[in-house]
């Protein structure tokens, strides 16, 4: 999918080298052809120089023979003034003609052969012929009309005439050389320009496709994207670094658009879930705006019949004047003005219909910091409330109903003990009261067992928290049951040594205790031992109660929590009980947070060992007894 | 301060209940007290009125005003403000009897009670006084 193997830069870097190196090399082959035009006319101007100093040579030559022949007509020395002056010239003209000709050797050599043809002419004729003149001009003239001399200069002269139509020659090819150099060199420099502008457009063209078309889709896509085209894609097919950023943005739009599913997927998860749940949940931003409200919401909304609109507070506030105690509302509304940051939970009662709900309020926080809003939450408790108080009067009729009875036996069976209200009664009368006596206070610890668990039904029990002194309670407890263990012939012991301080509510403690020492007093036949035991090490209290009775079958000691549940001994024993002494134990226990454990073995005896945690165990039920773990 | 120079002192005794009305009569007139019964609370605040009692045992579930209630208005009305108050109540809840000492109340005994119990109680009360 990526073609990593030439990179951008690789083609880029080859591209421009290759742009350098035509545009170099055709600049390079206009330079040498304006060399060889320079070359050629330089030549062609050398030409000229020689064919000039060539004539003035031939001049000098010409002077030569005119002064030598002067002087011998006229006799007069004034005539030998130019031949004097060419003769002392000539060497060194020759010498700057050799110069300008040293490059061709042909022209060279003609120019040595001029100049020995004119020493010769110098020294062997006309030096001769004027010395000769001077003695004697007949002769001398004679000699001269034999036409020596002019033949001689005339050779010489044909040499130069050679000489400078060779040169002439070479001088019109190098004039040539040049005006066809000069037309190469603009021919070139034309192609040049025109090859490189070529190059440098195909150059950027590329450039173009390679770079600038492929960043501009992606550029292109991304503004799609940007504007909710979740499809928007390129094609991967460009070249290196653009084939890498092509495919990058392909993946960036992928990994957005997945999050945007998985986010649209939590969404609907979210709503699908608050839409589900029984309670009304509704957020605002921080000025009171509703961000979201859900189903359930909406429905108590129009339950209430309550405009739905206007910010969190205007509801509020007509959700308030709805209730039976809008004032109360109002000081909640002070004291989240006040507060902001604060969660609050208040329950409410509409007053037209009576039904009742929990409301609950806190703070949104962004990333642990700025508040961002407000959650609100309500949930309609009639029902439960209903319920809640159909167990109040449960229990409080109850309480009422059998406890009033009772009064009335218990009190009057005392009356009937006073002898000075009710006169004696005889033996068996007596007996009879005490019958009845016995089964009232029994009927009445029932009473009191069955409105225990009543009240543990009804969440109406809860824990008074104080320093508790175990030894203490429990020493207190074998005292009140020493005249119980004494009448049935069951020695009562407490081992309890030091101190053992715990965090509980002291009269459930002392009803936990008196159960436990009052089941074993029962279960243990005379001459039995009732060992009662305190300890406290490591943040948890232990209180032993041990006896040596009939115990309970192994298999039982599970359902000894049960409520009502009587062990087979006790039955068989027809030893008294409702099965509602250990449950209670148990329950309060359990809302201590501790353990209770039993141990027994049949015709042995039965330990119960209760474990209580030295410091409150802090749960959220506010402390309620609840019958958690019991009868399980 | 009592009315009635012959007894120990006046007790108004509340409650629907008419043989717990009659058991603290027994107790009560045993120990040389004079009995004065309500059927409920609006004859109790009344006979209070009329009566002046030295103490009342008052049960709290009455029909028409409960016994806290005619406990509050006894402390409102300054000829009865300074009756000690005995509730009697059926009740197992913690709660019921904080709200009796909060309405004004003395003492208080649960029932079922021990009418021995009750009579000493009547008596430490007003021993204090």
């Amino acid at each position: 999918m990526l073609r990593r193997s030439r990179s951008l830069t690789s083609r880029i870097a080859a591209a421009s080298l290759l742009l350098g190196f035509v545009v170099v090399l055709a600049f390079a082959l206009l330079a040498s052809s304006i060399q060889s035009l320079r070359g050629a006319t330089r030549a062609a101007r050398r030409s000229g120089l020689i064919v000039a100093a060539a004539d003035r040579l031939e001049k000098l030559a010409v002077d030569m023979e005119t002064g030598e022949r002067g002087f011998l007509i006229a006799r007069d020395d004034l005539f030998l003034e130019p031949y004097e002056a060419a003769i002392a010239r000539y060497p060194a003209d020759v010498r700057a003609l050799e110069q300008l000709v040293a490059s061709q050797p042909e022209q060279h050599a003609r120019v040595l052969r001029i100049a020995r043809a004119l020493r010769a002419y110098q020294l062997h004729w006309a030096a001769p012929v004027i010395a000769l003149a001077r003695v004697n001009p007949r002769a001398a003239i004679a000699r001269e009309a034999g036409e020596g001399g002019k033949r001689r200069v005339d050779a010489i002269r044909t040499q130069f005439a050679q000489f400078i139509a060779r040169e002439n020659e070479l001088s019109a090819k190098h004039t040539s050389d040049s005006n066809r150099e000069g037309l190469n060199a603009l021919i070139l420099g034309v192609l040049c320009a025109i090859g490189s502008a070529l190059l440098i457009v195909i150059y950027a063209g590329y450039l173009l496709r390679l770079v600038v078309a492929p960043v501009r889709r992606v550029a292109e896509a991304a503004r799609r994207r940007t504007h909710g085209d979740l499809s928007a894609r390129v094609a991967e097919n460009g070249v290196g670094e653009v084939a890498v950023l092509a495919h990058n943005f392909n993946s960036m739009a992928d990994t957005l658009q997945a999050n945007q599913d998985n986010l649209a997927f939590d969404n609907a998860k979210l709503e699908a879930v608050l839409n589900a749940t029984l309670d009304g949940i509704l957020m605002t931003d921080a000025d009171g705006n509703i961000l979201f409200s859900n189903r359930k919401m909406d429905q108590l909304w129009k339950q209430m019949g309550l405009r739905d609109e206007g910010t969190i507070w205007d509801r509020m506030l007509r959700l308030a004047q709805r209730t039976t105690t809008p004032d109360a509302y109002f000081d909640l509304f002070a004291e989240l003005a006040a507060n902001p940051d604060k969660e609050i939970e208040a329950d409410f009662t509409l007053a037209d219909d009576g039904r009742s709900f929990i409301g609950y309020t806190a703070p949104v926080q962004h990333k642990g910091q700025a508040r961002v809003g407000r959650i609100f939450a309500v949930r309609e408790v009639t029902e439960e409330r209903a319920v809640q108080r159909l167990k109040d009067e449960f229990v409080a009729t109850v309480s009422h109903e059998l406890r009033t009875p009772l009064t009335s036996i218990v009190g009057y069976v005392e009356l009937l003990f006073d002898q000075q209200l009710s006169g004696a009664l005889n033996e068996t009368q007596q007996e009879f009261v005490d019958v009845i006596g016995r089964n009232a206070e029994r009927l009445q610890r029932l009473v009191a067992d069955l409105l225990f668990f009543a009240q543990v039904e009804a969440e109406r029990l809860t824990l008074e928290y104080t320093q508790v002194d175990l030894v203490a309670l429990v020493e207190r407890a074998r005292a009140s049951a020493h005249p119980v263990a004494q009448n049935r012939g069951v020695s009562l012991e407490c081992n309890c040594a030091g101190s053992a301080e715990i965090e509980a509510d002291e009269s459930r403690i002392a009803q936990l205790v008196d159960n436990l020492v009052s089941n074993a007093l029962k279960f243990t036949p005379a001459g039995g031992c009732v060992r009662l035991g305190v300890q406290a090490d490591d943040g948890l209290a232990a209180i032993e109660v041990r006896d040596d009775g009939i115990g309970i079958p192994e298999a039982e000691v599970e359902r000894l929590f049960q409520r009502f549940f009587r062990a087979s001994s006790a039955v068989a024993e027809e030893i008294p009980g409702t099965g509602l002494g250990l449950a209670i134990a148990k329950t309060i226990v359990d809302a201590h947070g501790g353990s209770i454990d039993v141990s027994s073995s049949p015709g042995k005896g039965t330990t119960v060992c209760v474990r209580l945690p030295v410091e409150r165990v802090r749960t959220n039920g506010a402390d309620r007894v609840t019958h958690s773990g019991v009868g399980a | 301060m009592s009315a009635n120079g012959d007894a120990r002192g006046i007790v108004l005794v509340a409650d629907d209940d008419e043989d717990i009305r009659a058991l603290v009569a027994y107790r009560l007139a045993s120990g040389g007290f004079e009995i004065v019964s309500a059927r409920n609370g609006e004859e109790a605040l009344q006979l209070a009125a009329e009566r002046r009692p030295d103490l009342a045992i008052l049960d709290v579930m009455m029909p028409r005003v409960d016994g806290l209630e005619v406990t509050r208005r006894l402390r409102a009305d300054p000829r009865t403000e300074r009756v000690p108050v005995i509730l009697l109540t059926a009740s197992v809840q913690e709660a019921d009897v904080a709200r009796g000492f909060e309405a004004g109340a003395d003492d208080y005994l649960r029932k079922p009670f021990s009418p021995q119990e009750l009579g000493m109680r009547v008596q430490a009360i007003l021993a204090r006084r």
